[in-house]
């Protein structure tokens, strides 16, 4: 058992070697009995210490709070022992609060004492370690005991374990007022050596390039990936700029890195471009992290580099076969789809240079769109294709270098002499039949690998089908447009014997009426009545179709002016029957087409004036009222209603109004409606009990200034 | 001015429709005069009083036409361009009267300068809405 003296420790210096003694039991002087296994080192300043401490808090017996306040002089003296201590030393208050700390506990954890004191280990170590050492500390409180324990710290070079005995500072009335600690550095120093060795070993396996540089960018380290990605070997490089993997439109990202290195700032997966040793480029992720040197000063920066040189040319590949299926979608016109395959296949195939060829009738394949061929070699090339046509394969060729190709000298000179050395023939499939090819041509000789070659066949699949479509299409669009000839031809030639077989009926029921008796008289009332109806129905017909085909745009219309004219212009139909018809000024615009909405709602009118029982005066109320962003407009009768187990049925073809059969009414009316409102993006329907009139309404998108 | 009432000229190759109009006009009960060009070339001859219908005694101006839009050689389309073209005949209406209810045919005679679209077939009370029409118009006669 030693005890010391505040004297003696003046001139103590730690033992040079810093070897741990043997373990020793120590009464701790200072709390006044209680002992502890400590090594024989650390029970020497653990006596030292804690006379200091006591001593430090003894001249300051006068307060009566119980907090140390310690003697100045003392407290100096203390610090110059401590200092020099090899182990790290350290006194906190009852909250855990640093009161002193030594150098040691400095270049520990990097921070100078004035950023330490006063502070606690959540501020200075990571969370888990701080709650960790917290724990220990209450230990101590509680028990007013001291421990020893172990515990880790996370250090630049890697995790150290400490012994650390840990002991309370009491007051005479042995009240707990602080606690001192010393950690013993017990790190097998071997360990670093080896987990040094362990670190080379994996910075030289990784498959990114590992690279050190130091503040002023000079390159520090580099690993054999940093080799294969860059091309410079470590003695090539080490102690030049890093600047010199930069080209030189990029220069201006050094000082910008250096600048956040300094701040202590990491950069994660910044994507980028670096030069190779050869001149090429390469795309590159970096991860940049400060490195600290041993008083945690930042001293150089560790640089991850990986090559993404890959992932950019999927990610190309990708962007444009999206931008490609969304281009051959909007194509309308067949140079538009070859703009854009050619566009696609140059960008996925990194060339400047493609072609589209198609069979034309009669079997020879033509230049239908090109980028960078001379017209002299598409015609000599068309020539050749005339006179050894190309066999339909259904398999892409591809040749690496023209020049060792067995090729027929003729074809071969006409090729270099266009500058082309590489080239790769893609045959345009739909449904295994050739239309033609795809070729893509390379100024210098060129390997394709499968990667490459699969995208260039999904694009060239991707523009046989955009071929085929646009071509049925405008086949369809012809066979359409002659249908709507021959149908509009048909009813107008059909309607002329009809009409003239029931006008002819009608002229005999006015003018011989008189000669006949009433059979024949009702006889030749059904022929006017079934011509009359025929005649209707090639014509609603007719409307039918046209309404659901033709083309319409979608504007303002103003509902107000478009009715009042409809009326307007049925004002025989409406005076012949005394309608009233009633609108409840203003009608509220909405998004539709004029001449579609003209249809419906007069349509629409017409029924409502039409249907009436026998004896009754047609009363019809117009109105709109906002919904949500909609219109809808109501056309209310006193007519003869709809059940609504009819309702469903009404906007069908060929659907009428129950119980009312008239040559006026085809049963396409409705339908018509319905069409017209369907093609405006409306709605349209009908409420009805059956007994008192109906309501039929029509609903539209609202103007927006409503 | 002929004293049997205005001159209308009929453009029809249907010799039904002919008859209808006729007969529609007779049953509306008003004095007129109904010449016929059987299609649009026919038609234009009579309007600037060329060839056969150089005498103007015999065959007088019309102060409306009505004419039918599907007509062999020269359809009703062509006729009313041709018009809109003659500088003379500005306030002279023309009336379609056609077998065709869609929307597309209104809108280009409408478009081609047509008065009126009326969809066969005739009837009394369309006459009478073409002698309101006439006696709405300046006579150019």
């Amino acid at each position: 058992m030693k005890t010391v003296t505040p004297l003696e420790t003046s001139a103590f210096r730690p033992d040079e070697e810093a070897r741990l003694g043997k373990e020793e039991e120590v009464r701790l002087a200072v709390s006044g009995g209680p002992t502890a296994k400590v090594y024989q080192r650390d029970a020497f300043l653990i006596e030292t210490v804690g006379a200091f401490f006591k001593q430090a808090f003894e001249t300051d017996t006068r307060t009566t709070t119980n907090r140390l306040i310690p003697d100045r002089a003392a407290l100096s003296h203390l610090q110059t022992v401590i200092d020099n201590s090899t182990a790290v030393i350290y006194m906190k208050d009852a909250e855990g609060r640093y009161l002193l700390v030594n150098r040691n506990f400095e270049n520990t954890v990097g921070l100078s004492r004035q950023q330490i004191i006063g502070k606690t280990d959540y501020l200075i170590f990571p969370d888990a370690d701080a709650r960790h050492y917290r724990e220990h500390d209450k230990r101590v409180l509680k028990t007013g005991k001291p421990i020893e324990v172990k515990e880790t710290v996370a250090q630049a070079d890697g995790p150290h374990t400490y012994v650390s005995v840990k002991f309370p500072l009491k007051d005479a009335e042995g009240t707990v007022y602080a606690q001192a600690g010393i950690s013993t550095d017990i790190t097998d120093p071997t360990h670093f050596t080896e987990s040094r060795r362990l670190l080379a070993a994996i910075v030289e396996s990784s498959e990114d390039a590992i690279i050190s540089k130091d503040l002023n960018g000079t390159i520090t380290s580099w690993n054999t990936a940093a080799e294969g990605i860059y091309g410079y070997s470590a003695d090539e490089i080490v102690g030049k700029p890093v600047t010199v993997l930069i080209p030189s439109d990029r220069q201006h990202e050094e000082p910008e890195i250096l600048a956040r290195i300094r701040a202590g700032e990491r950069i994660s997966h910044f994507e980028t471009v670096r030069r190779r040793k050869d001149g090429s480029e390469v795309n590159v992720s970096l991860s940049i992290s400060p490195v600290k040197g041993e008083k945690g000063k930042i001293v150089g920066a560790s640089k991850i580099a990986r090559d993404i040189t890959k992932r950019k040319r999927l990610e190309l590949q990708q962007q444009t076969l999206y931008e490609l299926a969304i281009n051959l979608n909007r194509a309308s016109a067949l140079p538009e789809i070859y703009e854009a395959a050619l566009e696609a296949i140059c960008r996925c195939q990194g060339t400047s240079r493609a072609a589209i060829l198609l069979y034309e009738p009669g079997g020879t394949m033509r230049f239908k769109a090109w980028r960078h061929l001379s017209e002299e070699y598409r015609e000599s090339a068309e020539k050749l294709l005339e006179v050894h046509p190309a066999e339909s394969w259904l398999q892409p060729t591809c040749v690496s270098d023209v020049a060792k190709a067995w090729w027929d000298e003729r074809v071969r000179t006409i090729v270099m002499r266009e500058q082309i050395r590489a080239v790769a023939l893609l045959p345009i499939i739909y449904e295994k039949r050739s239309l033609g090819r795809f070729t893509v041509y390379y100024d210098t000789p060129h390997n394709f690998n499968d990667e490459e070659l699969r995208t260039a066949q999904t694009i060239t699949s991707m523009v046989a089908f955009a071929i085929e479509r646009h071509e049925r299409l405008a086949e369809l669009r012809e066979a359409v447009l002659q249908m709507e000839e021959f149908s509009y031809s048909l009813s107008h030639d059909l309607r002329a014997p009809i009409r003239a077989m029931s006008g002819y009926a009608q002229v005999l029921m006015e003018e011989s009426a008189h000669k006949m008796d009433e059979t024949t008289k009702e006889h030749l009332g059904r022929i006017v009545q079934g011509g009359q109806r025929a005649d209707r129905l090639i014509q609603d017909t007719l409307t039918y179709s046209h309404v659901s085909r033709r083309e319409i745009r979608l504007h303002p219309v103003s509902l107000e002016k478009l009715t009042r004219e409809i009326i307007q212009q049925q004002d025989a139909s409406v005076k012949s029957s005394q309608a009233q018809v009633a609108i409840e000024s203003p009608l509220l615009p909405v998004i539709g087409n004029e001449s579609s909405l003209t249809q419906a709602v007069s349509n629409l009118l017409n029924n409502a004036i039409k249907f009436v029982a026998p004896g009754t005066t047609p009363q019809v109320r117009l109105r709109t009222e906002l919904r949500g962003n909609n219109v809808r407009l109501w056309i209310q009768d006193n007519g003869i209603g709809v059940k609504p187990e009819y309702q469903h049925r009404l906007f069908g073809m060929f659907e009428r109004i129950e119980g009312k059969r008239d040559s006026e009414d085809t049963g396409i009316g409705l339908a018509i409606v319905r069409r017209a409102v369907e093609r405006m993006r409306g709605a349209v329907g009908v409420e009805s009990d059956g007994v008192n009139g109906s309501k039929f309404w029509i609903e539209l998108p609202a103007t927006k200034n409503v | 001015m002929n004293t049997a009432g205005p001159v209308i000229l009929l453009v029809e190759d249907d010799r039904n429709d002919v008859f209808f109009v006729r007969r529609a006009f007779q049953k509306a009960a008003v004095s007129t005069v109904l010449h016929v060009a059987s299609d649009g070339q026919e038609a234009m001859d009579y309007i600037a009083g060329h060839g056969r219908f150089a005498d103007r005694n015999q065959f007088p101006r019309p102060s409306l036409v009505l004419l039918d839009l599907k007509m062999p050689h020269v359809d009703g389309f062509e006729l009313l361009e041709w018009l809109q073209s003659q500088p003379g005949f500005n306030h002279l209406p023309r009336i379609v009267l056609t077998s065709s209810p869609i929307d597309r045919d209104r809108q280009r005679a409408e478009e081609l300068g047509a008065t009126r679209y009326l969809v066969k077939p005739p009837t009394p009370e369309m006459v009478a809405e073409l002698i309101l029409l006439l006696n709405a118009v300046p006579t150019a006669a």
